[in-house]
Parts: structure tokens; sequence; C-alpha cells
């Protein structure tokens, strides 16, 4: 059995990953010159520097995500509490741990202990830093398929 | 343009991460990194194979991060990569991949 967790980004989280590569790297000249220099050396940069390089690209861009999950851990860490989680920040968006605690009327531990198993999965992202971090969730649909 | 990223999950301390960028339906760009995860938790890249300036390689790392190993080796479809690291799994890391 496997897990398919499909993310699509809408434009304005298109907008958030050119922010996130800025934060990063400064500009795209700047990693333009670190990927020439190291190349192959850190894959990461030249993954974000094909990435960026697509994304100022004319015209449309899709960006999507997939986390593929071959073993079955993932169910020991799902609760309904947590599915609830994700579910309330597909359609509503908050701007901390804090918030989104109160908006599901839990305890704020038990709400932050459920955000670090989420984003253990890759299941939500934490944008910004310390206590105003904001979880996130860019989770289009989740699939279960028997596996060929 | 279509930028496709992925995360498989092999075993809970492996990972493939894929990205895969199409202008018309077709692969112009394509990076399969196979990780293990680190003593400190993060995400080490241990082989790779990507086209990088048109050139299909594949790419071995050290436990430090640091590529010790770059050969050519035929372009390679996803499905092709999942059927090696199913069956060598942490063993590729020792193997002349370029030749499978």
């Amino acid at each position: 059995m496997q897990t398919e967790i499909l993310k699509s980004f809408s434009g304005e989280q298109i907008d958030a990953e050119k922010r996130r590569l800025e934060l990063k790297y400064e500009s795209f000249e700047n990693l333009q010159q670190r990927f020439s220099v190291n190349k192959c050396q850190h894959p990461d940069i030249v993954d974000d520097y094909m990435v960026w390089k697509a994304l100022l690209n004319e015209g449309d861009v899709i960006l999507t995500e997939k986390i593929i999950l071959k073993n079955l851990d993932i169910y020991l860490m799902m609760s309904p509490k947590r599915m609830e989680i994700i579910d309330y920040l597909v359609s509503h968006s908050t701007k901390s741990i804090k918030e989104l605690a109160a908006d599901l009327k839990r305890d704020y531990k038990n709400v932050y202990d459920d955000i670090k198993a989420l984003e253990k999965f890759d299941l939500l992202d934490l944008e910004g830093e310390g206590k105003m971090r904001r979880p996130t969730t860019k989770i289009h649909s989740i699939m279960i398929k028997p596996d060929r | 343009m279509e930028i496709n990223r992925q995360r498989i999950w092999i075993h809970k301390d492996e990972i493939l991460d894929t990205l895969e960028i199409k202008k018309d339906g077709r692969i112009k760009y394509y990076s399969y990194t196979y990780k293990i995860q680190g003593k400190q938790g993060s995400w080490q890249p241990a082989v790779r194979w990507d086209n990088l300036e048109q050139s299909p390689h594949v790419d071995r790392y050290d436990d430090n991060n640091v590529l010790v190993e770059q050969k050519p080796c035929r372009e390679k479809p996803l499905k092709e990569i999942m059927k090696l690291i199913n069956i060598f799994r942490r063993n590729l890391m020792a193997m002349d991949v370029s030749e499978l």
C-alpha cells in the first residue's frame, strides 16, 4: 500500500516560493553565481537554481509537489485531531499555532505536538520564526493506492 | 512550464527527492537524489542522477556531503531509478552505479 499526498501551489504560493528562495540566497544572481562555482557539489543549490530559473520564465508556471509514502508509518502518526488540523488549514489561514489552537478550541501544547508530527511527514509547513511561526498546508489531495 | 517535485519515502531514514521541469510536456531537467538521514536529522545526498547541462550523469557523495565521484550514465526514467533503489538501497553508495 502506498499513500500519495498531492500539493498544488496557487499563484500566491508560487510567489511565496520565490520569496523563500530570495530569503535563502538574497537574489537570483547570487544563486546563479553559487551555482556556477559549486555545480554538483551542492545538489540543493542546483535544484533551487533550476526551480528559480523556471519560476522566472515568461508565461504560466505550474508547481506541484507529491509525497509518496511507501511504508505505513504515516498511519501510526495520524489521528482524527491531526486530520482536523489539516482539514482546517486547507480552507482557513491562521497567524500562529496559538491562534490555530484557539480556533480549534484545543490546548496549545497538544496542537503544537500535532503540528510537529505533521511537519515531520511534510503534511504542513511552518512559515516565519519563533513563536509567530504560521502553520500552512498546500495539500490538494491524499490518495491511498495499492502498491503495484 | 511545469515544475514537479516529489519526495518518496523509501524507509524512515531513506528518501528519494525528485525534481522534473517540463516544457510542452517534455522533461527538460531532472534530478533524482537518494538521501539518507544523518545523525543531526538532516537529509544528506548519497547518490544522485541528473541531466544538468544536457549531460546525464550520476554523482556519489560521502558521509560529509562531499562529492566523491561523478560518472556519465545514460538517461534513466524515474521508474528505473526507483527499481534500482528498491533493490540495492544503501548498497548503492558502494557500487558503480553508472554501470547499472
